[in-house]
């Protein structure tokens, strides 16, 4: 009797049974190792979190000298960390647009648009030409449904009219976990766009450098961003006239003069805020949580 | 993947808190009628939701049902529909214990320092939300032949008093010894 075949098909099923463990294991290890960055990463935003309570005790704080050791550690740090988050106080407000139309701030109107044109043009919005507006009117329509007597509206509970627009718009809400302007991905519109009743313009010091791209463009707003954080001469303030010069960049020139009027070109100090946006990246995996400090649970 | 899957769900669920309104409890517990164990009533915020009813601040509900479940149901503002997660099944016993300050006499808890006890429960007047939350399940097994659970979570939450939280020991009867270190103004 041939046992050639039966041979064949013990040596098969062998080797299905070991691929299929191996497999078994292979992703086993690839969730442990997400789990144990996702850990990782809770702990430093606790640990975060816990460094901005912390801030708000009075007392003298004390500071570490930087031993050979702690540089040698500073130098290890990746060179990939995220931006902070782009905050609160340099997001664009949309909310005189709700209260009194676009017709009475058109700058305000124009630059919303730019914003979600640069952001999501590419990867969300397709071909079609004025999609923005589309999305922008829409948006602003569901806001003003929502608002009703409120100080403060959260992006995320919105509902547009249109059910076509309203997955994009979650998507661009959500943004994607590595985004690069222009390459790869796209921005969380919830950090760039606020509704608020409180009066405020676009802090240019606290600004992430996309939020920059939207005012100066993708060539001049990272040189910007690298300036205004420079700490060999830290500013006070930068105005316009300054910022243009030094920029060279003609088309910086041809802005409406009411754009500009949207940013506030001094460094402000703000108070510690309440809830503050923390996110961590270890290992591939991306971790985001808005935390409540002293005071923000309790409603103090 | 259960254990972390649970882990995650209610890390992300206790790291989130947030009032509905300015003033409002954000977490305590209370005990419906025909349960055995308190449903811990938590005010969180859930991020970013495909349906905007759903997002931002939400009101949840950890609870175990008659049938062993361990559910967390969750409801937006305008209390129209609700969803409902089953954690976990065949939890025969359930118990929380909250790290925080407390007030007056303690009738429940076990106290750890001068104002700090592990709190059996945690009333809605009390406010603001405890330091470190303990779970203890007992999961197909029962407590009156078991006496230590067989399933245990821990969560440290985002502080609200200028405390030290650390691990001094570990102790293989207990899940973790926590020792807590303050800071006083």
């Amino acid at each position: 009797m041939n046992i050639l075949p039966f041979v064949l098909a013990i040596l098969f099923v062998l080797s299905y049974g070991m691929a299929a463990s191996l497999q078994g294991r292979l992703r086993m290890h690839r969730n442990q190792k997400a789990y144990v960055a996702l850990r990782g990463a809770q702990k430093r935003i606790l640990q975060k979190s816990e460094l901005e309570q912390f801030k708000t005790l009075g007392g003298v704080t004390v500071e570490k000298k930087k031993g050979e050791y702690l540089s040698a550690q500073s130098k290890k740090l990746p060179d990939s960390r995220p931006y902070p988050v782009n905050p609160s106080c340099a997001r664009l407000n949309l909310y005189p647009l709700i209260e009194e139309g676009k017709q009475a701030h058109p700058a305000l109107y124009e630059t919303a648009a730019n914003l979600l044109r640069i952001f999501y043009q590419g990867p969300l919005f397709g071909v079609e030409k004025r999609f923005e507006y589309r999305f922008l009117d829409s948006l602003l329509e569901g806001a003003k449904r929502k608002m009703e007597d409120r100080s403060y509206l959260p992006l995320e509970t919105i509902s547009l009219d249109d059910p076509t627009l309203q997955n994009c718009y979650y998507l661009s809400l959500k943004g994607t976990k590595n985004h690069h302007l222009s390459e790869k991905g796209y921005p969380p519109l919830i950090d760039y766009v606020k509704i608020d009743k409180g009066l405020g313009k676009v802090c240019l010091f606290d600004c992430h450098p996309d939020m920059l791209t939207v005012f100066f463009g993708l060539k001049t707003a990272p040189k910007l961003y690298a300036e205004l954080h420079n700490k060999e001469h830290k500013k006070e303030g930068m105005d316009l006239e300054a910022i243009l010069q030094w920029a060279c960049d003609p088309m910086l020139a041809l802005i409406d003069p009411a754009v500009w009027a949207l940013i506030d070109f001094r460094r402000t100090h703000h108070s510690a805020l309440l809830q503050q946006t923390l996110v961590e990246v270890e290992d591939g995996v991306s971790v985001r949580k808005n935390v409540l400090l002293k005071g923000g649970v309790d409603g103090g | 993947m259960q254990r972390q899957r649970v882990q995650e769900r209610l890390e992300t669920v206790l790291t989130n808190l947030e009032p509905l309104e300015a003033g409002a409890a954000a977490f305590y517990t209370l005990l419906f009628p025909e349960e055995r164990t308190p449903s811990l009533i938590v005010s969180f915020n859930a991020g970013i939701d495909p349906d905007p009813d759903y997002s931002h601040a939400l009101t949840g509900r950890l609870h175990v049902t008659k049938e062993g479940d361990f559910c967390f149901s969750y409801w937006p503002r305008s209390k129209e529909g609700y969803r409902t997660e089953v954690l976990l099944r065949d939890v025969r016993h359930l118990q929380w214990e909250f790290l925080g300050k407390k007030e007056g006499k303690l009738d429940a808890g076990v106290k750890i320092a001068e104002n700090w006890a592990w709190l059996n429960e945690w009333s809605k007047k009390q406010g603001s939300s405890p330091t470190v939350i303990r779970l203890r399940l007992w999961c197909g097994i029962d407590k009156k032949k078991e006496r230590e659970p067989n399933l245990q979570f821990a969560f440290i939450l985002p502080l609200q008093d200028p405390i030290a939280v650390y691990c001094a020991q570990f102790n293989s009867s207990d899940f973790f010894g926590i020792t807590v270190g303050s800071i006083y103004r």
